[in-house]
């Protein structure tokens, strides 16, 4: 009894911490520090693909915010899906329309963010040459991950290799092999696609199909439509085919053991006077020209008994019964 | 007298010192700017880049305004290899009501691959303006 006490004391415990570090409120919030070059709103836009991280139309845009003169901005999201998503905040310069997508330089205009019904993510830029690039997310570890994959890529894109294009290319390839870590061992999956897709996966798609595959077995569970469409470009054997190949494969074996079989079996069947002696091969020649056993003593100077036990021998050999067998041989 | 006179020199030699350090870097600049107009085109074309300079920064900023369709921006390295792209495209085209989207790359790679760099230019139906403006700055460092 005291035990159980102890057990539901603890439990509730448990419950309380937990309660208490769940998300008070639905919202995508920040505070932003903006020049007068800005446009103080700020857009929410859906990304339905990894295919569309670049694509900017109104079409995409879900909602806009006003920035305030302190750089605040609030978001409501209880009307996102229970699921995870990948959504863009972007911000349009003054005079651009608000479907205006910047990447690169110091004017990049946008961060992506991981998020769902329930998500309070809460973003600041600190000082830095453009707006977001330096950016603390809060709530959103998996958001945060995505900005640190885009550090790194943006690093090794503009870094100086001292003019040896070799030394970018073992850049470029470190990096790739770095952003396939992060998606084997990330806990969440959408960040692990966003790594693959930051890969350059399409380009080692053969080299490391193997490890695309097992990837997307892992999260198998995951049903969203970035993952259907990161399967459609990485075929996956499913079990069924498997088994085809099986098949196949041990019918190809068994067609070749039975060739070897008959032929090892038609061998010996068409060469059993190689199992005889020099003195019985002699004898069944003889046998053969139709000689009786004591034209075979004279010939061969042995004796007739001798004879006699090399013929039985050669019947047993050649598995026959008769002289006459041995004829039509 | 004579300290203040030590201290004018040492500033002055100084001054010179640090101008003839800050000359031994000049920059030369090859510029590109293409303006490319589209009007109900779905017609690809493509843009060589040559990078011919060794020690040298790529400078490449395209800009593409849409009032209709599509237009979708690729940068290909002279391996073939992509190092950019965006899609930007319009649903409402009509004459009462017409939307405008903006897309923008930029890209500044130091000591690039040199050799033909290549901008896809992949549009649909659309109706627009696209801007390449691209430079090489050649870094050059005086030995003394």
């Amino acid at each position: 009894m005291e035990y159980f006490n102890s057990r539901l004391l603890f439990i509730s415990i448990c419950s309380l911490l937990i309660s208490s570090q769940l998300p008070a409120r639905s919202q995508i919030s920040g505070e932003l520090s903006l020049d007068t070059t800005w446009s103080r709103v700020i857009y929410l836009s859906m990304i339905p693909g990894f295919d569309q991280l670049n694509a900017m139309s109104n079409q995409m845009i879900i909602d806009r915010a006003a920035i305030d003169e302190n750089g605040n901005f609030s978001f409501t999201t209880n009307y996102f899906p229970y699921e995870y998503y990948l959504y863009r905040l972007h911000i349009s310069k003054k005079g651009d329309p608000p479907a205006s997508l910047i990447i690169g330089g110091n004017d990049e205009n946008h961060i992506f963010l991981i998020a769902n019904k329930q998500s309070d993510i809460t973003i600041r830029n600190r000082d830095s040459e453009s707006i977001f690039g330096q950016v603390e997310i809060q709530n959103s570890p998996q958001s945060q991950l995505l900005y640190e994959i885009d550090k790194m890529v943006l690093f090794v894109d503009t870094a100086n290799f001292n003019g040896s294009p070799l030394k970018r290319e073992l850049m470029e390839n470190a990096l790739d092999e770095k952003l396939r870590q992060i998606a084997d061992t990330c806990t969440f999956p959408l960040t692990g696609i966003y790594a693959i897709y930051k890969s350059n996966f399409e380009a080692h798609k053969a080299t490391n199909s193997e490890f695309y595959v097992s990837f997307i077995k892992k999260w198998k569970q995951e049903k969203s439509t970035y993952f259907d469409e990161f399967g459609k470009k990485i075929p996956v054997k499913t079990d069924r085919n498997l088994s085809y190949v099986s098949l196949i494969f041990g019918l190809i074996i068994g067609i070749f053991l039975m060739y070897f079989i008959q032929k090892r079996v038609v061998e010996k069947s068409v060469n059993p006077i190689r199992e005889l002696t020099v003195q019985e091969r002699n004898i069944y020649t003889m046998l053969q020209k139709g000689s009786s056993n004591k034209e075979i003593s004279d010939e061969l100077n042995i004796s007739l008994s001798t004879v006699k036990s090399h013929v039985n021998s050669i019947f047993s050999k050649l598995k026959v019964k008769s002289r006459r067998e041995i004829l039509n041989l | 007298m004579k300290k203040s006179f030590v201290t004018i020199f040492t500033t002055l030699s100084l001054f010179l010192f640090l101008t003839n350090f800050a000359s031994a870097q000049e920059t030369t600049i090859f510029g590109i700017h293409r303006n490319i107009e589209l009007k109900n085109e779905s017609q690809t074309k493509e843009v060589k880049i040559e990078m011919n300079e060794k020690e040298c920064r790529f400078n490449l900023r395209i800009n593409s305004v849409v009032r209709g369709g599509e237009v979708t921006i690729e940068i290909y390295n002279p391996n073939g290899k992509k190092q950019g792209n965006f899609s930007v495209g319009c649903e409402i085209q009509s004459d009462h009501a017409q939307e405008t989207v903006n897309g923008q790359i930029s890209k500044f790679i130091d000591n690039p691959e040199l050799g033909d760099w290549k901008i896809l230019i992949i549009p649909k139906n659309a109706e627009g303006k696209v801007t390449i403006e691209f430079t090489q700055d050649v870094i050059k460092t005086s030995s003394n």
